[in-house]
């Protein structure tokens, strides 16, 4: 067993798919654990079916759509048109094309995402304009690399919901900090707008220091391309107004793509009909690489949840680190290396699953959890010897990567000093009320019912009226997970199995009168136990015969007419009293 | 996030080119009969996902659009499990393209043919790994059950889409590592992916 996990880490360091390394790192342990492979697997993929397909899944739909979009805005020249109404606002400013190159590339990579995209599309261009203007050679470069990275905490970056799946995968956190993936799209603005001010204070000093000549203002230049690029500038700005104001997530993404392609292929004439099916090619491309190794990574988050994995981790990190401070620095180094190693979506769900208890355990919030994440990743895009942004500019730009190194250096101390200010300024990271998002009334119910999800207790020990816990073949006590009820073949069996689930969390939440919510509990259990023990099949193999099963007769009737044990016995969730199969 | 631009590296003799960049029409300059019809086959079938692909999307763009002014009661399923499915067959759409998502720190060590071998080991597990997630998937879609409520669209559809996806990304890999095979067998070197190309 030791050399096929070695044999996993070696195929993941050797260029393995990551999907396939985190299934093959998640059958492994299913292997090791007591359970039958069939049965601990199963658990694990129907989570993979769940996080695609249940009421949150919706937020999935960005991912092809906003890609489809950013590569849409590529192929077209809105690259071009943003460039010149930002150099007519801020040309006449002291570093104003340099600022330019900050907020152009800003605004351009919260819909490409992809960083290499932002400097292959944007750099060509301003690139050769800054030396015209007499910017240093390198600093020049460096801006370019620098900036290829510095938008995706704004929204709609794509990193900001595959962050927001992969935290919700954990339910039990992800009801803890009342997550919700739109509220989080916010959080990045007020760190990202500070990170864009760290860059642009770079470029004002460069440029007074080198008595850079500044650009006359026109106003009629500055009418002309405001006209001609405002169908685009003001995208974002309306996407994140259909956000608030409450319209779903999926409506916002797709009137995006139909906004674009009516502006592209039919005002602009920039893009011809047929390149949409062109584009597609990278896009679809883009999306299903990233679509794969979302969700198997809910596979590998259930193995590491049920090896208590990151259980072990917050163990470990309580018992060196004591101090909320020196934990984040650590963090911080920690992802800086992460993020010169892979990219923002691997990063994301790989390592989340691992440190989201751990900085729960400091008093993390999520939100601020999420936004100094991808902070660290956008930094380690640039960071040497091997952030991605420079090989790419090195590439784009036919330098030697050492220059490129030595030119981002400015820039990545600007991000560092952005970084430990949002780190250790959590009221930086501003995040929205939830109910100011939830307009509609079907927003509310749906939190409702996710919340009634969330809440849900994975974990039941069998344990008799009298306290004593039910054995099974092994001796050991008998644990219902969730996961394995859900994934019973029987229907019958299934809905009393995760019924059981429901009822334990409903004493949780509202005990009945006269009763404590463990006394709520021990009840329900014991009822459970003797509705269920008999007719399950499942539930026989796991117990054995001499334990004091309840007699046929006294199990209730299949109509669920039956009284419960105890006259006061709990409620289920709504209400009424569970029937049992 | 490594690049993985090709590097020259000693090789033993005899020495073996390194591979031009691949392009479409030098990727069949060298095939042989039998790698030219697997390539034949992979391309044939990205062309049908892609096409899946665009139809999926295309639908989801109107359906979701719709939907801001007309309330359509199957519509948010509609959505979710058309993501699903653009999920499993983009998927095999990235396989396609050689797309996938990994991290690289041997191959940039190793020369051309050694970069082959490595390419047919890292298929052959990516395989393996395809087939588990395959049977777990016809686990999933087995415990959907028969029971349909009216007016929703039944749950059997998104995951019958699981096995669907894993077999084709399955298929991608076998026909790559097949042609990788047939180059090494006749003492050539297939062209290698493009970094970041689709």
């Amino acid at each position: 067993m030791t050399l096929l996990v070695l044999g996993v880490i070696a195929l993941f360091f050797a260029g393995a798919p990551l999907f396939a390394v985190m299934v093959g790192a998640a059958a492994l342990g299913a292997l090791t654990l007591p359970r039958a492979f069939s049965a601990e697997f199963g658990g694990y993929m129907q989570t993979f079916f769940s996080l695609g397909t249940n009421e949150q899944a919706q937020i999935f739909s960005t991912i092809p759509l906003f890609i489809y979009a950013g590569y849409l805005m590529a192929a077209a020249k809105t690259a071009d048109r943003l460039v010149r109404f930002a150099n007519a606002i801020l040309g006449w400013m002291p570093g104003g094309l340099a600022i330019v190159t900050i907020l152009a590339s800003a605004i351009f990579t919260t819909f490409t995402g992809a960083s290499g995209v932002t400097i292959v599309a944007l750099g060509g261009l301003l690139m050769p304009a800054l030396v015209k203007q007499k910017y240093p050679e390198r600093f020049s470069l460096g801006l370019v690399a620098a900036t290829g990275s510095c938008g995706l905490l704004l929204p709609p970056a794509l990193p900001l919901f595959v962050f927001g799946a992969i935290y919700g995968i954990n339910k039990d956190l992800a009801a803890k900090w009342e997550w919700d993936t739109q509220r989080f799209l916010f959080a990045g603005v007020v760190p990202g707008a500070v990170l864009l001010g760290a860059l642009a204070l770079i470029a004002i000093w460069v440029a007074v220091r080198n008595k850079l000549p500044r650009q006359r203002f026109h106003l009629g230049e500055l009418a002309s391309s405001a006209a001609l690029a405002a169908p685009e500038l003001l995208l974002p700005f309306g996407v994140i107004g259909l956000l608030a104001s409450g319209v779903s997530i999926a409506q916002v993404a797709a009137l995006t793509v139909v906004y674009l392609v009516v502006l592209e292929v039919g005002l602009f004439r920039d893009v011809r009909p047929r390149a949409l099916w062109t584009i597609s090619t990278e896009s679809l491309a883009l999306s299903g690489t990233i679509f794969l190794v979302v969700f198997t990574s809910a596979v590998f988050t259930n193995f590491l949840v049920t090896a208590q994995v990151p259980a072990l981790l917050v163990e470990w990190t309580k018992t060196y680190v004591d101090s909320r401070l020196v934990f984040l620095l650590m963090l911080n180094g920690l992802l800086l290396v992460v993020g010169m190693m892979m990219d923002v979506f691997s990063a994301i769900v790989i390592v989340l699953p691992l440190i989201a208890g751990v900085a729960d355990q400091y008093g993390i919030n999520p939100y601020h959890l999420g936004v100094i994440f991808l902070l660290n990743l956008e930094i380690g895009y640039l960071s040497p010897p091997v952030g991605l942004n420079l090989f790419i500019t090195s590439f784009k730009f036919r330098v030697p990567v050492i220059d490129v190194v030595r030119a981002v250096i400015p820039f990545i101390g600007a991000m560092i000093a952005s970084l430990l200010l949002v780190t250790y300024v959590p009221s930086l990271t501003v995040v929205p009320d939830a109910k100011r998002t939830g307009t509609a009334s079907a927003l509310l119910q749906l939190v409702s019912e996710q919340a009634q999800e969330v809440r849900s207790i994975r974990e039941v020990a069998l344990l008799r009226e009298d306290g004593t816990p039910v054995l099974g073949e092994d001796g050991r006590p008998v644990v219902k997970r969730f996961a394995e009820c859900a994934a019973l073949e029987d229907e019958q069996s299934r809905q009393s199995c995760t019924g059981l689930f429901v009822d334990v969390t409903a004493c949780g939440e509202r005990p009945p009168a006269g009763q404590t919510a463990e006394e709520c509990k021990r009840d329900v259990v014991a009822a459970w136990i003797s509705s269920n023990l008999l007719d399950d099949d499942w539930d026989l193999d796991d117990l054995p015969e001499e334990p004091a099963a309840p007699e046929p007769d006294d199990a209730p009737a299949p109509d669920g007419d039956a009284p419960a044990p105890d006259d006061d016995a709990p409620p289920a969730a709504d209400g009424a009293p569970r029937s049992p199969p | 996030m490594v690049s993985d631009s090709p590097t020259s590296s000693p090789e033993p003799a005899p020495p073996t080119p390194e591979p031009a960049p691949a392009s479409d029409a030098d990727r069949l300059a060298d095939d042989s009969a039998l790698a030219a019809a697997l390539r034949r086959i992979d391309r044939a079938l990205g062309r049908l996902e892609q096409a899946g692909m665009v139809l999926l999307l295309a639908v989801l763009v109107v359906v979701a659009a719709s939907t801001v002014v007309i309330q359509v009661s199957w519509a948010d399923e509609a959505i979710r499990y058309g993501v699903f499915a653009m999920a499993m067959i983009g998927g095999a759409y990235a396989t396609h393209h050689q797309r996938l998502l990994s991290m690289d720190v041997v191959s940039r060590n190793l020369g051309a043919r050694g970069r082959a071998w490595l390419r047919v080991v890292l298929a052959l597990f990516t395989l393996a790994m395809t087939g588990v997630l395959f049977q777990g998937g016809l686990q999933i879609f087995a415990l959907q059950g028969s029971v349909h409520q009216a007016g929703k669209i039944p749950t059997t559809v998104p995951a019958l889409f699981i096995p669907i996806g894993m077999a084709l990304i399955g298929l991608h890999l076998a026909l790559q590592a097949a042609i990788e095979l047939d180059y090494l067998r006749r003492g050539k070197l297939a062209p290698e992916p493009e970094p970041g190309a689709a």
